[in-house]
């Protein structure tokens, strides 16, 4: 990962100058942890996470005019990323309409996670979580950003974020209660 | 009772990283990433872009000015004994100073 002041500089001559190698460290140092997020966001898709990681830096480029720098640059382009599977979601008739109530509503405790299964795998039970909750569990989990950052990538407060974080710890509990050394 | 919750939650953060992290799996690399997101980008945008451009295009114009000047000398001078002409001299070098421009120019754009 880069310091701050190397993303500063090498953003300063992409701005500058239209630094198309300075650009090209950014997508270099930052594309694994997009594409690692977006592939368990659309479940493995390889295709559909390539395509959206692209989107995502074309975006990142257009926009880096308007990056002001509060935020790390990696926590931004984590937001686009994140815009862009939301667009895709509810573009695309074959994925459950992504409900994004779920920001504000209290969540349904009462629906069945389906019929009781052996061991299900973590990546399996994440799977099963809508995909407000599986964007928060992979960002807090798999990318480490604190509730903060998370709210400044999800647009939503820190108070949502925090319950929604402990809706998806404990159906993950629920849903991994049978495996072994849980 | 507060506590309790917070202990509760704070072991419940505790089991579900340990199993994250024992679970992770990083989706495969794609090495040609960065070459596909930099080919997706929009072209250059430089002023001096916009110079060789117009330059490449007064090229060009001048070329097919020259060339139709030519034809109609050549048309009025039908009857009578025909002139070397310089300015199909003119044309060739034009246009070949236009191809060149517009090489340069496409050049680079892609660097």
């Amino acid at each position: 990962m880069l310091t701050r002041l190397q993303e500063i500089a090498l953003i300063a001559r992409c701005v500058a100058g239209d630094d198309r190698n300075a650009f090209g460290s950014l997508v270099e140092a930052y594309v694994d942890d997009i594409r690692r997020m977006l592939d368990r966001l659309t479940g493995g898709d390889v295709a559909l996470v390539d395509d959206l990681t692209q989107e995502t830096f074309v975006k990142a480029y257009l926009s880096l005019r308007s990056f002001k720098g509060v935020a790390r640059f990696r926590t931004w382009l984590f937001r686009i990323a994140y815009n862009e599977f939301i667009t895709h979601v509810r573009k695309n008739t074959h994925f459950v309409a992504f409900d994004d109530t779920i920001h504000d509503t209290a969540y349904d405790d009462s629906e069945p996670d389906g019929p009781s299964v052996d061991a299900v795998t973590v990546e399996e039970a994440i799977g099963r979580l809508s995909p407000a909750l599986k964007a928060i569990v992979q960002l807090y989990y798999y990318e480490n950003f604190s509730v903060s950052h998370i709210s400044e990538i999800m647009q939503m407060p820190s108070g949502t974020v925090k319950s929604n974080l402990h809706r998806a710890r404990v159906r993950l509990a629920r849903l991994l209660e049978n495996k072994k050394d849980y | 009772m507060k506590n309790n919750d917070k202990i509760s939650e704070r072991v419940l953060d505790e089991r579900i990283r340990r199993m994250v992290v024992d679970d992770a799996k990083e989706p495969s690399r794609n090495p040609w990433m960065v070459k596909k997101v930099l080919n997706r980008l929009p072209p250059h945008n430089r002023p001096v872009f916009g110079i060789v451009e117009i330059i490449g295009m007064l090229s060009v114009v001048i070329a097919l000015g020259v060339t139709v000047k030519n034809e109609m000398v050549k048309l009025e001078a039908w009857n009578g004994e025909a002139e070397f002409d310089f300015s199909i001299l003119a044309v060739c070098l034009l246009s070949a100073l236009a191809v060149v421009f517009y090489a340069a120019f496409t050049m680079l754009r892609k660097c």
